[in-house]
Parts: structure tokens; C-alpha cells; sequence
């Protein structure tokens, strides 16, 4: 029973996949072929899907050109403001806030002007 | 000149849209340049001198993130083209470097301007004198002002005149 136990545990350890939309503004569309509204379904994997592996798919996936201007590290370059459902990701734990299914993330450029 | 077409349609004051992230990087960008004269006046709220319209910054201490998100969430058009040769001005370097800073003490903006307005000059520092241009009568502390400057370069068919490091003039 410890061994039936262990292999019901291995199949139920990968997380269900997401269905999000994602908008970029404030310019930001640019570094994603000037497309504002993306629908996007990310795979089922064994860890739950967060802000900051949502990025990192973006960026390997989606981002068309210069991702120095989108990322910087682990997170989005500062200047690029972040809404999870029309609130700001500081109130929800930026990268660390976990996705749920039809959450709409939009980011925000404030990096223009002259 | 924004503030000579002041002059021609009668205008009591100009405010401008600057919000407290320029004002920041104003402030830092004139300690990397050891611009005295204008770290004196770059976080005054109202600027009068002599003959200019008086220029008020009422978004002083209005971040710009405020205004973004005031913007998105009334639904505001809002224009985003970036000025092409932005990239490479320095101000970019001024906000690359205000924008790490805030990511890791947050009031860093707001305490810029603070310090931007407390500063005091020695009384031995030496201040470029605000004269006019001997040809347009705008202020500056040349006898020409830059802009007459990169006009008569444009004039005399010089374009690089007064654009640049080495300043050629033929």
C-alpha cells in the first residue's frame, strides 16, 4: 500500500495547466509584435505557475525582440508597472503570486517620452 | 520657444505636465553635470525670471506611475511614442539608474527632490551670469543662446555647429 501510495502521489504532482489573457501598453506592445491582447495557455507542469515563471515564459515565447526591456533578472525591468487583475502586483506578492485560471495580468510601460 | 508664443498670445503662466520622476532625474542628471545654476532652480514648484512667462510644475510630487495608472484606469488616451533619440540622451542613463534605486529603497524619488530643493551653494561658488542673447533677447548666459547658435549653423550650412563635444565655429 506504501508503494501504491507513492505512485498515486507522482501522477497527481503535475498542477493543472492555466488559461490567462495578457495586455501590454504604454509601448510595451512593440517588444511583442505591436499585439496588445494575448490569449495564453501555459502547460501543465509539476510546479504551480507564478508571475515570475509567467515572465520567463513570456520572454521565451512571446517576446519578439530585446528582452533587456522587458526583464532584468528574475522580474520585469523597473519602470514596467504590473496589474493582476486590475490590481497592482505589489499588493498581491509580485513574482511570487500564483496564477489562477482567466486571471488577466496587463503590463504597463511607463519607459517613453523625451 | 514655448514661452516666446507665451509672449505673442498673452499668457499669464505656463504648466507644464513634469511629474516628480523627471524632477528626480532632473536633480540627478545636474549632479553629474556640476550644473550649479540649474540645481538651484530645477525643483522650484514656480520659475519667474525678468522677461519669461512664470512656469509652474504642478505634478512636482505626482509620481509617474500615478499618473499611469490614473490614465489606465480612466481610460484616458494616452500616447506612448517614445521621442527617437531618447535612447541615447542622458537623461536615459539619469532614469536606468533612478529606477534601480527605487527598486531598492522606494522613497528615493521623493527624497531626491527633497534634497534637489534643500541644497544651499557656498557663498564662493561661482554662478554663470543670466544675461540675453545679443540677437533674440532670451536669456542666457552666452551672448548667443544655444538656439541661435544651432540656427546660424543650420544657416551657414554647418548642421554639426555647437552639436557635440568640439565646438567648431568657421
Amino acid at each position: 500500500s506504501d508503494l501504491l501510495w507513492s505512485r498515486v502521489n507522482k501522477t497527481s504532482l503535475k498542477l493543472a495547466e492555466r488559461s490567462i489573457s495578457v495586455e501590454f501598453s504604454g509601448g510595451a506592445e512593440l517588444l511583442f509584435g505591436n499585439v496588445k491582447k494575448h490569449r495564453i495557455r501555459l502547460p501543465a507542469r509539476e510546479t504551480a505557475w507564478n508571475l515570475g515563471s509567467l515572465l520567463i515564459w513570456l520572454r521565451d515565447n512571446l517576446l519578439r525582440e530585446r528582452p533587456e526591456l522587458f526583464v532584468q533578472g528574475e522580474t520585469v525591468r523597473p519602470g514596467i508597472l504590473v496589474l493582476i487583475n486590475d490590481t497592482d502586483w505589489e499588493l498581491l506578492g509580485q513574482t511570487q503570486y500564483e496564477l489562477a485560471d482567466e486571471d488577466t495580468i496587463v503590463f504597463i510601460s511607463t519607459l517613453h517620452g523625451g | 520657444r514655448s514661452s516666446d508664443l507665451g509672449r505673442i498670445e498673452k499668457v499669464d503662466r505656463i504648466v507644464t505636465g513634469h511629474n516628480a520622476d523627471d524632477i528626480a532625474e532632473t536633480v540627478v542628471m545636474n549632479i553629474l553635470r556640476g550644473d550649479v545654476a540649474r540645481l538651484q532652480r530645477c525643483t522650484a514648484v514656480t520659475t519667474s525670471g525678468g522677461e519669461t512667462i512664470p512656469r509652474s510644475k504642478p505634478f512636482k510630487y505626482t509620481y509617474e506611475k500615478e499618473i499611469v495608472m490614473y490614465a489606465y484606469f480612466k481610460k484616458l488616451d494616452y500616447f506612448s511614442t517614445e521621442c527617437i533619440y531618447s535612447p541615447n540622451a542622458y537623461r536615459g542613463h539619469a532614469r536606468a539608474f533612478l529606477k534601480d534605486l527605487e527598486s531598492i529603497r522606494s522613497t528615493s524619488i521623493i527624497d531626491i527632490i527633497h534634497s534637489g530643493d534643500s541644497l544651499a551653494f557656498r557663498k564662493n561658488v561661482k554662478f554663470p551670469t543670466l544675461g540675453t542673447c545679443s540677437q533674440c533677447g532670451y536669456i542666457s548666459s552666452q551672448t548667443l543662446c544655444k538656439a541661435c547658435v544651432l540656427l546660424q549653423g543650420l544657416n551657414k550650412g554647418l548642421p554639426r555647429l555647437a552639436v557635440g563635444k568640439t565646438n567648431t565655429s568657421k
